[in-house]
């Protein structure tokens, strides 16, 4: 009997792993899936607003969400077609290109990296006051390249592999850890440890933290996309309520002053110095020099071709 | 007295475990209690996720038995197929799991398919070389028997040199039902884009904001998980092979 | 049946039979006795077609086999009636009231439904003898089928197994190092030395049937066991 009840609930599982039904969908619209390269938070509020407030539908795109893990591979499922937009850092597309992944960013969601080291309150402020002693970060990462080479930690700062937890961090008072705006500060102030925030922005790592990529070349809609997710996005940022409530019912593992933490944390790297969906080609060929540098492309690439600013390429849409 | 023995010891790490939490902080090491809490206020979360990784283990050991198993019968009956295959199925073994999971995702997408791939390689193997010993083990005199009365050699394979080998496989299962846990979770680590939710989703998630008897709730989810595995198989095969198999309680 | 300059010899080149010429007549029982290690088993491997001679030739004339094996080589997962019925199902001719017939035979009517493991060797043994009889041979061949069993239970399977061979009249091989087992059970003695395999002596035994343990005293069963034995013993001192 309860090997029955195990078996049949085991069937209905396989069952309902398989894709989600496809809503009812107006001949007109296309449809988009969209990889997000983490699970559902704030810092793809946009996004959920987009799709909850009507802006997409209004535009013409029948969008799905399709949230993501750790390591999510997003720009390959480009690839295969499991998804048509792909949410992926900037350095992260370059090095893609590099390696033969046709994808293209046609809008920056943060403009500033949100990239950085979280210390105590009590530790370094610079990071030139950071002169031994031990980080945790994603060892072998392009960032992770970039500080030691820029401020030459190499034999002084020990690099120790950081795989997510933020638990050794607070139970050790000197360490230092890799952290991004949209997400460890705020969990580690949930935890009641008082932390800084290093931009790695402001040491000149400054990539476009996360872009919104489309297949290379772009498909006839991908302009459309773009001024669609501006407005969406700032739909998000004059009013986050609606999809910060999405975001906490699809991740009800972050707390609720986690989440109201990471939104306000990321409005300054979301708006950057630029304006809201603005791309230069000094910030890409920036990026594209530093990953030169670092070994990480080969010598002689650049980041032409990797972005397209549609929003500004085509007429300004109206106004919904 | 032999029933009170592993209690005793269960307590005494139980003790042992309380008395180290107390000096710790809570984000290192919960007490048991937390965990115990963790667990009662988590319980749905926690039932979800346990379901959704034992299906995974389960299909991933199922996959594993079939082509395992099958893989076995071909070894066992050519020698010259053996040495050709033995190499890659070693590789099976070898490599990384996680670093493969994020391949499988692109491959089949976010779900169950990829901790249902990687619960099937880590338990491959052990049932894979399980499965030949137990057909090459076949008492020789038994394999006269058959030949003396004309057998064929599908005959000999469905009447003697498999039953002869379920011991065998069996206790490649029992080896494999752990492991088929710890590989769909580590696919879950990857793979789980939290839906379904699923235990390796929870270890993961829960260390990442250092909620640390959430991760320690999930893994007792996952020792009993494994361990209702490993007991469930124990039962089966004194179902299956104890009436005439001896050392299967 | 007959062998006919049959040879044996191992891949490694060491050879058990080297040019061996015997006739069995129809329904004849003959013992085989030998020191272990002489290659009298390979003689019976190759009566049954386990193993083909390298030469010569071993003729069974479209017999019906039946072999019972040195240990009862039950399958332990088959109760005793589908032990006993293996030979049939095996040819796809499934025949219950012929396995019954077979178990009534060897008295373990009531057994039919255990498993091998819950019954004694003795009893075992009988199992085997059954699946042997099951199948209707026309050439029985025994491998010192009651070597590993107690003295009483060994006296009881020699008087059933008396009685049946008296009964079916099969054409019989035993292979066995028992000299008086061989007194009781068959109609010829042929005494082996090896390897590689050569007889020593071949003698009739001129007993009446039914044969019984009583027969042990007959002078003639000693004086049989007496000059198999010097045959033996002088083939250890050669």
């Amino acid at each position: 009997m309860r090997a029955a009840l195990l078996l049949s609930s085991l069937s209905a599982m396989v069952l309902g792993c398989g894709d989600p039904p496809a809503p009812p969908t107006g001949p007109s619209l296309v449809p988009v899936t969209i990889a997000l390269n983490w699970v559902p938070e704030p810092e793809f509020g946009g996004y959920y607003e987009g799709l909850l407030s009507g802006i997409y539908r209004e535009a013409g795109f029948d969008v799905t969400i399709l949230p993501g893990g750790p390591d999510a591979p997003t720009l390959e499922l480009l690839a295969t077609g499991q998804a048509q937009v792909a949410i992926a850092a900037g350095e992260e597309l370059l090095v893609r290109r590099a390696r033969g992944v046709e994808a293209v960013a046609i809008w920056p969601a943060l403009q500033l990296n949100p990239a950085g080291l979280m210390a105590h309150a009590e530790g370094p402020k610079t990071f030139e006051e950071i002169q031994g002693g031990r980080v945790a970060i994603g060892v072998g990462s392009a960032l992770h390249s970039y500080l030691w080479r820029r401020f030459a930690w190499e034999g002084k700062v020990e690099a120790v592999p950081y795989g997510g937890a933020i638990g050794p961090f607070l139970a050790d008072k000197t360490l230092i850890q890799q952290a991004y705006i949209t997400s460890e500060p705020c969990l580690a102030r949930a935890q009641g440890a008082e932390v800084t925030f290093l931009r790695a922005a402001d040491a000149g790592w400054n990539p476009y933290g996360a872009v919104v990529t489309v297949a290379d070349p772009p498909p006839p809609w991908a302009a459309d996309f773009a001024r669609a997710t501006q407005r969406a996005w700032e739909a998000y940022l004059k009013d986050p309520a609606r999809a910060n409530a999405e975001i906490a019912r699809l991740n009800d593992l972050l707390a609720p002053a986690v989440l109201g933490c990471i939104s306000e944390a990321q409005t300054p790297f979301v708006t950057g110095q630029d304006g809201l969906g603005m791309m230069t080609k000094a910030r890409w060929d920036a990026t594209a020099a530093s990953l030169v540098e670092l070994g990480l492309i080969p010598p002689g690439s650049s980041a032409d071709g990797a972005w397209r600013l549609l929003r500004v390429e085509a007429p300004a849409a109206p106004s919904p | 007295m032999r029933r009170a023995l592993p209690a005793v010891v269960g307590l005494c790490a139980l003790g042992l475990w309380a008395a180290l939490s107390a000096r710790l902080p809570e984000v290192l090491l919960p007490s048991p209690l937390e965990v115990a809490r963790a667990l009662v206020d988590h319980a749905p979360r926690l039932g979800e996720a346990a379901l959704t990784t034992t299906a995974a283990a389960l299909l991933g050991l199922l996959l594993a038995a079939v082509f395992g198993g099958g893989a076995g019968v071909l070894f066992a009956r050519s020698p010259a197929l053996e040495r050709a295959f033995a190499p890659y199925t070693l590789l099976l073994q070898t490599v990384p799991v996680v670093a493969i999971a994020p391949l499988l995702v692109v491959w089949l997408g976010y779900g169950l398919k990829v901790s249902v791939c990687t619960a099937a390689l880590v338990s491959f193997f052990p049932i894979l070389t399980a499965t030949v010993a137990g057909l090459r083990a076949t008492p020789p005199e038994q394999l006269d028997l058959l030949r003396l009365y004309g057998a064929t050699e599908l005959q000999t394979l469905w009447r003697l040199r498999l039953p002869s080998a379920a011991p065998f496989v069996f206790a490649g299962l029992r080896s494999s039902a752990g492991l088929s846990v710890i590989g769909a979770i580590v696919g879950e680590f990857v793979g789980s884009n939290g839906a379904p939710v699923s235990l390796g989703y929870l270890v993961l998630r829960s260390a990442r904001s250092a909620d640390t008897p959430l991760t320690f709730a999930a893994i007792v989810a996952s020792t009993a998980l494994a361990l209702t595995l490993y007991t469930t198989l124990r039962r089966l095969e004194a179902k299956l092979i104890g009436a005439w198999h001896p050392g299967v309680t | 049946m007959r062998f006919d300059d049959a040879r044996f010899a191992w891949p490694s080149g060491e050879e058990i039979l080297s040019g061996l010429s015997l006739d069995l007549a129809p329904g004849q029982v003959v013992a085989f006795v030998g020191k272990s290690g002489c290659g009298k088993s390979t003689l019976l491997r190759l009566a049954a077609g386990l193993s083909a001679p390298t030469g010569g030739v071993v003729d069974v004339q479209g017999a019906r086999l039946a072999f019972v094996f040195q240990r009862p080589n039950l399958l332990p997962w088959r109760t005793v009636a589908e032990n006993v019925a293996l030979p049939l199902s095996l040819q796809g001719a499934e025949d219950p009231a012929a396995v019954a017939a077979a178990l009534a035979q060897v008295g373990l009517a009531d057994a039919a439904h255990k498993l091998p493991q819950a019954l004694s060797g003795g009893m075992q043994m009988r199992v085997s003898i059954a699946r042997a009889l099951v199948s209707q041979p026309t050439l029985l061949l025994l491998d010192e089928p009651f070597s590993a069993l107690d003295a009483l239970t060994r006296a009881r399977l020699h008087r059933e197994l008396g009685q049946i061979l008296d009964e079916r009249g099969f054409t019989t091989l035993l292979v066995t190092h028992d000299l008086h087992e061989a007194a009781l059970l068959a109609d010829r003695v042929v005494a082996l030395g090896g390897p590689p395999l050569r007889v020593l002596l071949d003698l009739p035994v001129a007993l009446d049937a039914p044969r019984g343990r009583r027969d042990l005293y007959d002078p003639r069963v000693g004086a049989l066991v007496r000059e198999v034995r010097a045959a033996l013993g002088e083939e250890a001192e050669a």
